[in-house]
Protein backbone atom coordinates (compact mmCIF):
# COMPACT_ATOMS: atom_id res chain seq x y z
CA UNK A 1 0.00 0.00 0.00
CA UNK A 2 2.48 2.35 1.16
CA UNK A 3 4.74 1.67 -2.05
CA UNK A 4 1.75 2.24 -4.46
CA UNK A 5 1.15 5.37 -2.46
CA UNK A 6 4.59 6.31 -2.85
CA UNK A 7 4.47 5.16 -6.68
CA UNK A 8 1.62 7.78 -7.35
CA UNK A 9 2.95 10.34 -5.41
CA UNK A 10 6.44 10.36 -7.33
CA UNK A 11 4.09 10.72 -10.74
CA UNK A 12 2.65 13.60 -9.65
CA UNK A 13 5.22 15.27 -8.66
CA UNK A 14 7.40 14.22 -11.85
CA UNK A 15 3.77 15.43 -13.57
CA UNK A 16 3.93 19.14 -11.73
CA UNK A 17 7.59 19.51 -11.96
CA UNK A 18 7.41 18.98 -15.65
CA UNK A 19 3.97 21.50 -16.17
CA UNK A 20 5.86 24.08 -13.92
CA UNK A 21 9.02 23.73 -16.19
CA UNK A 22 6.94 24.52 -19.34
CA UNK A 23 4.96 27.12 -17.72
CA UNK A 24 7.90 29.33 -17.04
CA UNK A 25 9.12 32.30 -19.21
CA UNK A 26 12.01 30.83 -21.43
CA UNK A 27 14.38 32.53 -24.08
CA UNK A 28 14.53 31.54 -27.61
CA UNK A 29 17.61 32.10 -30.20
CA UNK A 30 16.63 32.82 -33.46
CA UNK A 31 18.78 31.25 -35.99
CA UNK A 32 20.11 28.82 -32.89
CA UNK A 33 17.00 27.19 -31.93
CA UNK A 34 14.87 28.19 -34.97
CA UNK A 35 15.55 29.07 -38.68
CA UNK A 36 13.16 31.54 -38.45
CA UNK A 37 11.26 34.38 -36.51
CA UNK A 38 7.92 33.32 -36.84
CA UNK A 39 8.71 29.57 -36.21
CA UNK A 40 10.38 30.64 -32.92
CA UNK A 41 6.70 32.76 -32.17
CA UNK A 42 4.75 29.91 -32.74
CA UNK A 43 6.98 27.67 -30.44
CA UNK A 44 7.00 30.13 -27.60
CA UNK A 45 4.70 30.55 -24.76
CA UNK A 46 3.56 33.80 -23.15
CA UNK A 47 6.32 35.66 -21.33
CA UNK A 48 8.87 34.20 -23.55
CA UNK A 49 12.20 36.12 -25.33
CA UNK A 50 12.81 35.72 -28.98
CA UNK A 51 16.56 36.98 -29.30
CA UNK A 52 16.98 37.40 -33.08
CA UNK A 53 20.61 37.70 -34.45
CA UNK A 54 22.15 39.95 -37.01
CA UNK A 55 20.97 39.53 -40.52
CA UNK A 56 18.33 39.89 -43.37
CA UNK A 57 15.18 37.75 -42.69
CA UNK A 58 11.99 37.72 -45.30
CA UNK A 59 8.86 37.08 -43.41
CA UNK A 60 5.70 38.53 -42.55
CA UNK A 61 5.53 37.67 -38.84
CA UNK A 62 2.11 37.41 -37.21
CA UNK A 63 2.18 37.71 -32.92
CA UNK A 64 -1.29 36.42 -31.52
CA UNK A 65 0.42 35.81 -27.50
CA UNK A 66 1.96 38.53 -25.44
CA UNK A 67 6.14 37.57 -26.26
CA UNK A 68 9.36 39.66 -26.55
CA UNK A 69 11.02 40.05 -29.50
CA UNK A 70 14.26 41.72 -29.94
CA UNK A 71 17.47 41.91 -31.78
CA UNK A 72 20.53 41.16 -30.19
CA UNK A 73 22.69 43.99 -31.83
CA UNK A 74 19.87 47.20 -33.04
CA UNK A 75 18.48 47.71 -36.41
CA UNK A 76 21.55 48.46 -38.33
CA UNK A 77 22.08 45.04 -38.29
CA UNK A 78 18.75 42.97 -38.43
CA UNK A 79 16.33 43.55 -41.10
CA UNK A 80 12.98 41.95 -41.60
CA UNK A 81 11.89 42.03 -44.85
CA UNK A 82 8.26 41.19 -46.25
CA UNK A 83 8.06 38.03 -47.61
CA UNK A 84 4.56 39.23 -49.35
CA UNK A 85 4.35 43.05 -50.22
CA UNK A 86 0.77 42.75 -49.32
CA UNK A 87 1.02 41.73 -45.87
CA UNK A 88 2.92 43.82 -42.88
CA UNK A 89 6.11 43.00 -41.75
CA UNK A 90 4.92 42.54 -38.10
CA UNK A 91 1.16 42.20 -37.28
CA UNK A 92 0.48 42.06 -33.64
CA UNK A 93 -3.22 40.79 -33.49
CA UNK A 94 -5.52 40.41 -30.37
CA UNK A 95 -2.79 40.42 -27.70
CA UNK A 96 -1.28 42.29 -25.10
CA UNK A 97 2.08 43.23 -23.46
CA UNK A 98 4.24 42.22 -26.83
CA UNK A 99 7.58 43.85 -27.11
CA UNK A 100 9.07 44.77 -30.62
CA UNK A 101 12.19 45.82 -30.31
CA UNK A 102 15.67 46.83 -32.15
CA UNK A 103 14.49 45.82 -35.98
CA UNK A 104 14.58 47.28 -38.97
CA UNK A 105 11.09 46.55 -40.90
CA UNK A 106 10.99 47.16 -44.71
CA UNK A 107 9.46 46.42 -48.15
CA UNK A 108 5.70 46.05 -47.09
CA UNK A 109 3.36 47.73 -49.48
CA UNK A 110 0.49 47.63 -46.42
CA UNK A 111 2.77 48.67 -43.01
CA UNK A 112 6.13 47.90 -40.99
CA UNK A 113 4.80 47.46 -38.16
CA UNK A 114 1.06 46.71 -37.57
CA UNK A 115 -0.84 46.42 -34.27
CA UNK A 116 -4.44 45.59 -34.72
CA UNK A 117 -6.74 44.96 -31.34
CA UNK A 118 -3.42 45.44 -29.10
CA UNK A 119 -3.29 47.15 -25.90
CA UNK A 120 0.04 47.88 -23.69
CA UNK A 121 2.93 46.45 -26.41
CA UNK A 122 6.17 48.44 -26.36
CA UNK A 123 7.49 49.13 -30.01
CA UNK A 124 10.89 50.83 -29.87
CA UNK A 125 14.25 50.96 -31.27
CA UNK A 126 12.85 50.17 -34.43
CA UNK A 127 13.74 51.49 -38.07
CA UNK A 128 10.63 51.51 -40.62
CA UNK A 129 11.49 52.29 -43.87
CA UNK A 130 9.96 52.06 -47.37
CA UNK A 131 6.93 50.30 -46.74
CA UNK A 132 3.20 51.68 -47.16
CA UNK A 133 3.37 53.51 -43.54
CA UNK A 134 5.69 53.27 -41.33
CA UNK A 135 3.26 51.63 -37.62
CA UNK A 136 0.09 51.78 -37.89
CA UNK A 137 -1.83 51.09 -34.76
CA UNK A 138 -5.97 50.20 -35.62
CA UNK A 139 -8.25 49.29 -32.81
CA UNK A 140 -5.37 49.76 -29.99
CA UNK A 141 -4.64 50.93 -26.82
CA UNK A 142 -2.41 51.75 -24.35
CA UNK A 143 0.98 50.95 -26.29
CA UNK A 144 4.12 52.88 -26.41
CA UNK A 145 5.86 53.96 -29.31
CA UNK A 146 9.57 55.03 -28.38
CA UNK A 147 12.80 56.34 -30.20
CA UNK A 148 11.73 54.74 -33.43
CA UNK A 149 12.83 55.92 -36.83
CA UNK A 150 10.65 56.59 -39.31
CA UNK A 151 11.40 57.23 -43.09
CA UNK A 152 10.51 57.51 -46.36
CA UNK A 153 7.21 55.42 -46.44
CA UNK A 154 4.95 55.71 -49.37
CA UNK A 155 1.63 57.25 -46.66
CA UNK A 156 1.82 58.12 -43.56
CA UNK A 157 5.08 57.75 -40.84
CA UNK A 158 2.87 56.83 -37.65
CA UNK A 159 -1.04 56.17 -38.31
CA UNK A 160 -3.23 55.92 -35.68
CA UNK A 161 -7.27 54.36 -36.33
CA UNK A 162 -9.83 54.37 -33.40
CA UNK A 163 -6.97 53.94 -31.30
CA UNK A 164 -6.82 55.70 -27.71
CA UNK A 165 -4.29 56.61 -24.80
CA UNK A 166 -1.21 55.28 -26.67
CA UNK A 167 2.35 57.06 -25.71
CA UNK A 168 4.49 58.09 -28.69
CA UNK A 169 7.90 59.72 -27.70
CA UNK A 170 11.08 60.18 -28.87
CA UNK A 171 10.51 59.09 -32.59
CA UNK A 172 11.76 60.31 -36.18
CA UNK A 173 9.28 60.62 -38.75
CA UNK A 174 10.51 62.07 -41.78
CA UNK A 175 10.55 62.41 -45.51
CA UNK A 176 7.24 60.04 -45.84
CA UNK A 177 5.37 60.59 -48.89
CA UNK A 178 2.24 62.16 -47.08
CA UNK A 179 1.65 62.95 -43.47
CA UNK A 180 4.11 61.97 -41.06
CA UNK A 181 1.59 61.28 -37.84
CA UNK A 182 -1.97 60.84 -38.28
CA UNK A 183 -4.26 60.33 -35.61
CA UNK A 184 -7.55 59.56 -37.03
CA UNK A 185 -10.62 59.29 -34.53
CA UNK A 186 -8.26 58.54 -31.90
CA UNK A 187 -8.89 60.18 -28.65
CA UNK A 188 -6.74 60.48 -25.47
CA UNK A 189 -3.39 59.66 -27.34
CA UNK A 190 -0.09 61.55 -26.20
CA UNK A 191 2.95 62.51 -28.76
CA UNK A 192 6.13 63.73 -27.03
CA UNK A 193 9.84 65.41 -28.14
CA UNK A 194 9.36 63.59 -31.72
CA UNK A 195 10.83 65.06 -34.63
CA UNK A 196 8.82 65.41 -37.56
CA UNK A 197 10.49 66.55 -40.59
CA UNK A 198 10.55 66.80 -44.07
CA UNK A 199 7.12 64.94 -44.59
CA UNK A 200 5.56 65.61 -48.36
CA UNK A 201 2.56 66.56 -46.92
CA UNK A 202 1.40 67.67 -43.08
CA UNK A 203 3.85 67.05 -40.34
CA UNK A 204 1.22 66.06 -37.48
CA UNK A 205 -2.46 65.94 -38.43
CA UNK A 206 -5.62 65.46 -35.97
CA UNK A 207 -8.85 64.20 -37.28
CA UNK A 208 -11.81 63.65 -35.48
CA UNK A 209 -9.57 62.78 -32.68
CA UNK A 210 -10.30 64.83 -29.01
CA UNK A 211 -8.44 65.33 -25.95
CA UNK A 212 -4.72 64.29 -27.40
CA UNK A 213 -1.62 65.48 -25.86
CA UNK A 214 0.99 67.05 -27.61
CA UNK A 215 3.90 68.15 -26.19
CA UNK A 216 7.84 69.06 -27.04
CA UNK A 217 7.72 68.36 -30.73
CA UNK A 218 10.01 69.64 -33.61
CA UNK A 219 7.89 69.83 -36.72
CA UNK A 220 10.18 71.04 -39.52
CA UNK A 221 9.94 71.63 -43.21
CA UNK A 222 7.05 69.82 -43.72
CA UNK A 223 4.22 71.54 -46.13
CA UNK A 224 2.28 72.37 -43.09
CA UNK A 225 3.33 72.06 -39.87
CA UNK A 226 0.44 71.02 -37.26
CA UNK A 227 -3.12 70.59 -38.85
CA UNK A 228 -6.36 69.77 -36.25
CA UNK A 229 -9.65 69.19 -38.05
CA UNK A 230 -13.47 68.56 -36.50
CA UNK A 231 -11.51 67.99 -33.06
CA UNK A 232 -12.16 69.42 -29.59
CA UNK A 233 -10.17 69.29 -26.43
CA UNK A 234 -6.42 68.83 -27.55
CA UNK A 235 -3.46 70.21 -25.60
CA UNK A 236 -0.60 71.40 -27.41
CA UNK A 237 2.55 72.60 -25.67
CA UNK A 238 6.28 73.89 -26.45
CA UNK A 239 6.08 72.65 -29.97
CA UNK A 240 8.48 74.16 -32.59
CA UNK A 241 6.70 74.22 -36.15
CA UNK A 242 8.72 75.91 -38.28
CA UNK A 243 8.18 75.45 -42.32
CA UNK A 244 10.75 77.41 -43.66
CA UNK A 245 13.37 76.60 -41.05
CA UNK A 246 15.88 75.35 -44.12
CA UNK A 247 15.45 78.49 -45.57
CA UNK A 248 15.16 80.51 -42.74
CA UNK A 249 17.83 79.42 -40.33
CA UNK A 250 20.71 79.77 -42.96
CA UNK A 251 19.32 83.78 -43.59
CA UNK A 252 19.20 84.47 -40.03
CA UNK A 253 22.76 82.85 -39.44
CA UNK A 254 24.32 85.16 -42.11
CA UNK A 255 22.34 88.24 -41.09
CA UNK A 256 24.03 87.82 -36.95
CA UNK A 257 27.16 86.65 -39.08
CA UNK A 258 27.05 90.24 -41.03
CA UNK A 259 26.21 92.06 -37.13
CA UNK A 260 28.92 90.34 -35.67
CA UNK A 261 31.21 91.32 -38.52
CA UNK A 262 30.27 94.81 -37.96
CA UNK A 263 30.49 94.95 -34.34
CA UNK A 264 33.96 93.51 -34.34
CA UNK A 265 35.68 95.63 -36.69
CA UNK A 266 34.38 98.23 -33.79
CA UNK A 267 35.64 96.59 -31.18
CA UNK A 268 38.99 96.04 -33.09
CA UNK A 269 39.16 100.19 -34.62
CA UNK A 270 38.63 101.16 -30.80
CA UNK A 271 41.59 98.99 -29.68
CA UNK A 272 43.68 99.73 -32.28
CA UNK A 273 43.23 103.27 -33.40
CA UNK A 274 41.36 104.69 -30.13
CA UNK A 275 38.06 105.79 -32.16
CA UNK B 1 14.85 69.28 -25.15
CA UNK B 2 18.16 70.90 -25.56
CA UNK B 3 20.09 69.83 -28.27
CA UNK B 4 24.15 70.70 -28.51
CA UNK B 5 24.68 70.12 -32.06
CA UNK B 6 22.60 72.31 -34.19
CA UNK B 7 23.81 75.49 -31.90
CA UNK B 8 27.43 74.36 -32.46
CA UNK B 9 26.78 74.36 -35.88
CA UNK B 10 24.92 77.59 -35.89
CA UNK B 11 28.13 79.14 -34.17
CA UNK B 12 30.11 77.60 -36.32
CA UNK B 13 28.23 79.08 -39.43
CA UNK B 14 28.26 82.68 -38.07
CA UNK B 15 31.99 82.81 -37.37
CA UNK B 16 32.59 81.46 -40.91
CA UNK B 17 30.24 84.17 -42.51
CA UNK B 18 32.60 86.60 -40.23
CA UNK B 19 35.60 84.83 -41.61
CA UNK B 20 34.60 85.66 -45.50
CA UNK B 21 33.33 89.01 -45.22
CA UNK B 22 36.67 89.41 -43.77
CA UNK B 23 38.26 87.89 -46.32
CA UNK B 24 36.55 89.53 -48.81
CA UNK B 25 37.56 92.34 -47.19
CA UNK B 26 41.45 92.05 -47.31
CA UNK B 27 41.61 93.84 -50.82
CA UNK B 28 41.83 97.31 -49.12
CA UNK B 29 45.14 98.53 -48.56
CA UNK B 30 46.23 100.40 -45.03
CA UNK B 31 45.49 100.57 -41.55
CA UNK B 32 42.18 99.34 -41.62
CA UNK B 33 43.68 96.20 -43.97
CA UNK B 34 45.65 95.26 -40.77
CA UNK B 35 42.29 95.02 -38.49
CA UNK B 36 40.49 92.82 -41.47
CA UNK B 37 43.59 90.36 -41.02
CA UNK B 38 43.22 89.90 -37.98
CA UNK B 39 39.53 89.20 -37.75
CA UNK B 40 40.48 86.91 -40.24
CA UNK B 41 42.40 84.88 -38.43
CA UNK B 42 40.86 84.95 -35.64
CA UNK B 43 37.40 83.93 -36.90
CA UNK B 44 38.93 81.33 -39.00
CA UNK B 45 40.50 79.83 -36.46
CA UNK B 46 37.35 79.87 -34.65
CA UNK B 47 35.20 78.50 -37.50
CA UNK B 48 37.84 75.38 -37.22
CA UNK B 49 37.47 74.83 -33.56
CA UNK B 50 33.68 74.45 -34.03
CA UNK B 51 34.23 72.16 -37.05
CA UNK B 52 36.63 70.10 -34.46
CA UNK B 53 34.30 70.62 -31.80
CA UNK B 54 31.62 68.87 -34.02
CA UNK B 55 33.48 66.41 -34.68
CA UNK B 56 34.45 65.45 -30.85
CA UNK B 57 31.51 65.87 -29.69
CA UNK B 58 29.44 63.29 -32.60
CA UNK B 59 32.03 60.60 -31.92
CA UNK B 60 29.68 58.73 -29.74
CA UNK B 61 26.89 59.62 -31.82
CA UNK B 62 24.99 58.66 -34.82
CA UNK B 63 26.98 59.65 -37.87
CA UNK B 64 25.43 60.32 -41.37
CA UNK B 65 27.51 59.69 -43.96
CA UNK B 66 26.87 63.14 -45.33
CA UNK B 67 28.14 64.77 -42.59
CA UNK B 68 31.01 62.28 -42.13
CA UNK B 69 31.88 63.69 -45.87
CA UNK B 70 31.41 67.16 -45.05
CA UNK B 71 33.47 67.47 -41.67
CA UNK B 72 36.10 65.83 -43.34
CA UNK B 73 35.96 68.04 -46.29
CA UNK B 74 35.89 71.02 -44.51
CA UNK B 75 38.84 69.68 -42.09
CA UNK B 76 41.23 69.41 -44.79
CA UNK B 77 39.85 72.34 -46.53
CA UNK B 78 40.99 74.08 -43.53
CA UNK B 79 44.64 72.58 -43.49
CA UNK B 80 44.93 72.99 -47.05
CA UNK B 81 43.96 76.94 -46.26
CA UNK B 82 46.37 77.02 -43.58
CA UNK B 83 49.30 75.56 -45.56
CA UNK B 84 48.45 77.82 -48.57
CA UNK B 85 48.69 80.80 -46.39
CA UNK B 86 52.38 79.44 -45.22
CA UNK B 87 53.17 79.31 -48.11
CA UNK B 88 52.59 82.83 -49.76
CA UNK B 89 50.00 81.39 -51.98
CA UNK B 90 46.91 82.71 -49.86
CA UNK B 91 46.50 85.49 -52.49
CA UNK B 92 45.87 83.46 -55.44
CA UNK B 93 44.04 80.36 -53.77
CA UNK B 94 42.85 81.88 -50.69
CA UNK B 95 39.11 82.99 -51.95
CA UNK B 96 38.64 79.67 -54.07
CA UNK B 97 39.56 77.51 -51.01
CA UNK B 98 37.65 79.94 -48.29
CA UNK B 99 34.04 80.36 -50.52
CA UNK B 100 34.46 76.33 -50.37
CA UNK B 101 34.38 76.27 -46.63
CA UNK B 102 31.20 78.52 -46.57
CA UNK B 103 29.57 76.01 -49.29
CA UNK B 104 30.74 72.98 -46.26
CA UNK B 105 29.15 75.18 -43.32
CA UNK B 106 26.15 75.52 -45.48
CA UNK B 107 25.75 71.75 -45.63
CA UNK B 108 26.63 70.90 -42.43
CA UNK B 109 23.75 73.64 -40.95
CA UNK B 110 21.85 71.99 -43.52
CA UNK B 111 22.78 68.56 -42.21
CA UNK B 112 21.77 69.51 -38.99
CA UNK B 113 18.72 71.01 -39.44
CA UNK B 114 16.57 68.04 -38.65
CA UNK B 115 18.55 65.24 -37.58
CA UNK B 116 19.94 66.85 -34.43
Amino acid sequence: MAKTFLMVFSFCLAVMLILSAKSQASTIHVPDDYKNIQAAVDAAIPGDTIIVASGEYSENLVVTKPVIIKSKNGHDTSTVKALLPSAPVFKVINTDTVVISGFTAAGSANSGIYLYRAGKCEISNNKTVRNGSGIVLSLSDNNHLINNEIASNEKFGIYLESSGANTIDKNTVSLNNDKGIFFNLSDNNTLSENVVSSNYWDGITLWSSNYNTLDGNKVLRNMYGITISNSSGNILINNSVWRDIYVLLPVILIYMGIMLYVVERKIFRIIYFKE
Amino acid sequence: MFYTFPWLASIGFITATVNLISGLQLTRKGEIAVIERIMHRLNGYLSLFFCLLLVVRKINDKWSPLLLATLVVGILLYLMKIWVVRIKRGKRYGSHIGILLFITWFVVIYVHIYKP
